[in-house]
């Protein structure tokens, strides 16, 4: 039976394996996906003080880590039985929020845009973000990555950091944003024009 | 006749208490297990945790650190710290699985041969009870 | 003039160093337009196969985050060794071993029966585990050997440059990319994008007699933003850490925890911060020393965050 690899799957987080079998005709007789990947997060956080697993599961993802370190947050209220106060609840959503329109950005743009923009039967050497940066032109993509850019802005300014922003103790967040921070965001997402493709 | 495990014990000695006090026990003529390496520093404080851990990932199934009793320290306080850095090294051998006989830490001051002496052969017993350390097998098991 | 061939891997990581070089924003699309990326799963879709068909040191330099955890991390580890000029272990996870390292305080079987069978939500009657190699009606599959003990790459090939960070943050990145571009590199071996002085030195905070009576978890204080961390009682790693990041986290009103690793000239980034936080504990005498000793949660994890790879000792006993 002759066997088709894709080794690795790309263009997605995480590592995978698809193994496709064909049978005398050429036809599929049957296909396999394969994770070959592991690392043990539900094990090796065992034993850690709990109050840092948002930072330590953060690391589960480098593309979505906002949404691992808010979920171990909400845990850690959880845990400690707190209610976090209304201010710290929405310097969260806001966190979050942000983090939806720079990961679907990144999603759209890096990880499946190419399949969309470029179309599945480009060449393999032209299924990537550049591109679609030359496809779409270079006042798009600038655009673009003007817009990720802000939103990883408002993500540094609750979380300190664009990647693996920290900010979740049980019961709220770790700083509220001062005047002068929340001054020098400027609202260019308002003023801009509609981006099309 | 089966060989005997031999533990491997390296000693860092202060020379002004420690380090003298093991002369002592050797010009006295002392019988004592010779299973510690001693290496003389001028103070138990300086100890750095990295040469503790050094000797134990390198093959020593032991480590023992030796200073003034404290208050004859020649440095003043340096043992004291010694204590503060042995603490917290403690707490974190307790967590890699190293038993707490294998890494010690004694006062002996230069006239204390003889307790010297005991003090080494307790430890070389403890530790050829426990077994060999072997730490590099236990990084390289495959499981 | 061909241009020169770029080539980016990950190994066990998370996908943050692939987005902290999307962080040079459209710099990299400028340095893009300067060489050929010709292998870079996170975004390109070049496969093991184009890589094995290279002729050896055809890429000019590889970009290699992520810990080596399973035999295809170590097996593309020395593919890229071999295909490459300069090898780059970009980020936490390659230099150190990362948050993956963790991994180390325990073992393969201990996660393996925990992962696929312990877990609340894993409904595995049956106990079946992920095999290396497994035969199916149509054929044989075969997925990596899952090692006990994670490694560092340089534990695993010959690495010629360190850039630390979990991930390295966007300025570190263009500077360490225009060390490439312009070729004002280092000896090799060194570590670039980070500061060679403690991030105590870039820190804002404001630094006082610099002794701990008392060891808080991080949730019983709500810090100074202004005052030093470890003076507050809140472990910091910023003694032992490199800086060149900024102190973000410390703005973020958080402690360091380590991820730009150990020091010029250390070889164990935990030892030298349990000497740091001991050697400031007020305490004088056994007792209250004790009691300091024995108020740190988890002095491995914490120690050696992001750096247990690297390590002397490397792991805790089975």
């Amino acid at each position: 039976m002759k066997t088709v690899t894709i080794d690795p799957v790309t263009r997605l987080e995480g590592h995978g394996k698809i193994s496709i079998f064909l049978n005398e005709e050429g036809n599929v007789e049957n296909a396999y996906f394969q994770v070959p990947e592991l690392r043990g997060f539900e094990k090796f956080c065992e034993g850690r003080p709990v109050e840092e697993l948002p930072d330590i599961t953060s690391r589960i993802c480098g593309v979505c880590p906002e949404a691992h370190h808010i979920a171990s947050t909400k845990a850690l209220d959880a845990v400690f039985h707190v209610d976090p106060p209304l201010a710290a609840k929405k310097l969260r959503e806001l966190l979050y929020s942000a983090f939806f329109v720079a990961d679907h950005t990144t999603h759209f743009y890096i990880l499946s845009g190419p399949d969309f923009v470029m179309g599945p039967t480009a060449p393999k050497a032209e299924r990537n973000i550049l591109s679609v940066i030359g496809k779409v032109g270079l006042e798009v993509g600038t655009s673009i990555i003007k817009h990720r850019s802000d939103a990883l802005d408002v993500i540094a300014m609750i979380g300190g950091r664009r990647v693996h922003p920290t900010c979740g103790v049980p019961g709220g967040v770790s700083k509220p944003i001062a005047e002068n921070e929340r001054l020098s965001y400027p609202p260019t997402c308002v003023s801009d024009k509609n981006v099309q493709i | 006749m089966s060989s005997r495990f031999e533990p491997r014990i390296v000693g860092f000695l202060c020379r002004w208490c420690a380090y003298t006090g093991a002369d002592l026990a050797g010009t006295s003529r002392i019988k004592y297990p010779p299973n510690v390496t001693p290496i003389r520093v001028n103070c138990s404080g300086r100890v750095d945790p990295t040469l503790v851990l050094k000797a134990l990932a390198t093959g020593a199934d032991g480590v023992l650190i030796a200073g003034c009793h404290p208050g004859d320290c020649h440095y003043t306080s340096g043992n004291v710290k010694t204590l503060r850095r042995f603490k917290l090294l403690q707490r974190m051998l307790d967590q890699f699985g190293i038993e707490r006989e294998r890494v010690r830490l004694e006062w002996v001051s230069a006239s204390e041969g003889e307790r010297y002496a005991r003090i080494v052969e307790k430890m070389t017993e403890e530790i050829r009870d426990l077994g060999p350390l072997n730490w590099k097998a236990k990084v390289e098991v495959e499981a | 003039m061909p241009k020169p061939k770029i080539a980016f891997n990950w190994a066990s990581s998370c996908g943050g160093c692939e987005i902290a070089i999307f962080e040079l924003g459209t710099k990299l699309v400028d340095v893009a337009n300067k060489i050929d990326i010709v292998f870079w799963p996170a975004a390109f879709d070049f496969k093991y196969s184009d890589l094995e068909a290279m002729p050896d040191k055809d890429i000019a330099v590889t970009f290699f985050n992520g810990a080596i955890r399973n035999s295809e991390n170590e097996h593309v580890a020395k593919l890229l060794r071999q295909k490459s000029k300069l090898l780059v272990a970009f980020g936490a996870c390659a230099y150190g071993g990362g948050i993956p390292a963790l991994a180390n305080t325990t073992s393969r079987e201990a996660i393996f029966k925990h992962d696929y069978k312990e877990t609340p939500t894993t409904d595995n009657p049956q106990s079946i585990y992920p095999q290396a190699k497994a035969q199916v009606k149509e054929g044989e599959l075969t997925i990596p050997d899952f090692y006990n003990t994670v490694k560092t790459l340089d534990q695993t090939v010959d690495v010629d440059y360190f850039v630390p960070g979990c991930p390295p943050v966007a300025e570190q990145v263009s500077n360490v990319i225009d060390a490439f571009v312009t070729g004002n590199l280092p000896p090799k071996g060194a570590v670039m994008g980070a500061s060679d002085k403690s991030l105590c030195h870039e820190c804002k905070r404001v630094k006082g007699d610099r002794k701990i009576s008392k060891i808080l978890r991080t949730y019983e204080t709500i810090p100074d933003p202004e005052k030093c961390m470890l003076e507050q009682g809140v472990i910091c790693m910023g003694p032992a850490t490199r800086g060149g990041c900024r102190s973000v986290c410390l703005d973020a009103n958080m402690p360091c925890r380590g991820c730009y690793g150990p020091l010029p000239n250390v070889i164990d980034q935990g030892a030298k911060m349990l000497s740091a936080l001991a050697s400031i504990f007020a305490a004088e005498n056994e007792e209250d020393i004790t009691k300091l000793a024995e108020a740190v949660p988890d002095p491995v994890g914490t120690f050696y965050r992001f750096s247990l790879a690297r390590s002397l000792m490397r792991r805790t006993k089975q």
